[in-house]
């Protein structure tokens, strides 16, 4: 890093990019930011805390289960064929 | 179980106990876990995803995911290992699904509280900004997954190893990422060279 010549291979300039990056200077969180992420952690353990919430739950399986409740609801406004018949 | 209510001192937990007690059901050690290692999974999601707006949300939902998915850990790496694994794949799900912001700035204006680790703010350290600016614009120019594999390896320093499954991906193609990566990157760093900022 000392060097101000251009690396002459391609290891070398590997080398010299690997050294740029690690110098890089380290990040602080936002305040803004890490406050967003407690609230939202927050309502996560509220939710923890309420028995009928389960945290295992995928939102492809919320999403079926959604789904099948939305086919029942349909199913149970069909009329009554047989009635429909006589 | 509440871990910090029974008067035990959170720092002389290690993270895999703290991990332990979120599980069984303590509601503060999570947010402990999160506060030891907040910045570095913040400079991960900021190199990743270089816009700082887009690096709060993929945050955000790393840590309600890793939240949710706790009680899956199995122990056999680190739990920062862990976290840095859903914090990047979070930052790569948002990419490929193109759910970044398309505005610029977030009501909380997350960029006029921007700070470097060592407590540098935009308005000191001119020298140490330039050097952030140069390399996260550089590092914008390359696809996501060279991105990742540089950052983890290169910024963070994770084993390539460590990396391959972070990503779920092979050792040769982290390897092959970061062999990439560096020759596009090697160009765009030049002014770095130039200019010497790397030893400010």
């Amino acid at each position: 890093m000392d060097s101000v010549e251009q690396p002459q291979t391609p290891a070398d300039q590997a080398a010299w990019v690997h050294d740029v990056l690690r110098r890089a200077p380290g990040e602080m969180l936002p305040e803004a930011v890490r406050q967003r992420v407690l609230d939202a952690l927050q309502v996560e353990q509220e939710l923890r805390e309420n028995s009928d919430f389960n945290p295992d739950a995928d939102v492809e399986d919320l999403v079926a289960l959604d789904a099948k409740d939305q086919a029942f609801r349909a199913f149970s406004r069909m009329p009554n064929r047989a009635t429909d018949w006589s | 179980m509440n871990v910090l209510a029974e008067g035990m001192d959170a720092d002389s937990l290690t993270d895999h106990q703290l991990l332990a007690a979120h599980v069984a059901g303590d509601p503060q050690s999570f947010a402990v876990l999160f506060g030891r290692h907040q910045n570095r999974l913040w400079a991960v999601a900021l190199r990743t995803m270089r816009k700082p707006e887009d690096a709060a949300d993929a945050l955000q939902d790393a840590m309600i995911s890793a939240f949710r998915r706790a009680s899956g850990f199995r122990g056999d790496s680190q739990v920062t290992t862990w976290l840095h694994r859903i914090v990047v794949n979070a930052c790569l799900d948002r990419l490929r699904h193109n759910k970044v912001r398309q505005v610029q700035s977030l009501p909380d204006d997350v960029d006029r509280d921007l700070q470097l680790a060592d407590g540098t703010d935009l308005t000191a350290g001119a020298e140490r900004w330039e050097l952030r600016r140069i390399v996260l614009e550089a590092l914008d120019s390359i696809n996501p997954d060279q991105r990742a594999a540089i950052v983890l390896v290169d910024m963070e320093g994770y084993s390539v190893e460590e990396t391959a499954a972070m990503l779920g991906c092979a050792t040769g193609t982290i390897k092959s990422r970061c062999s990439r990566g560096r020759a596009k990157l090697a160009p765009l760093l030049q002014d770095l060279r130039d200019k010497d900022l790397t030893n400010a």
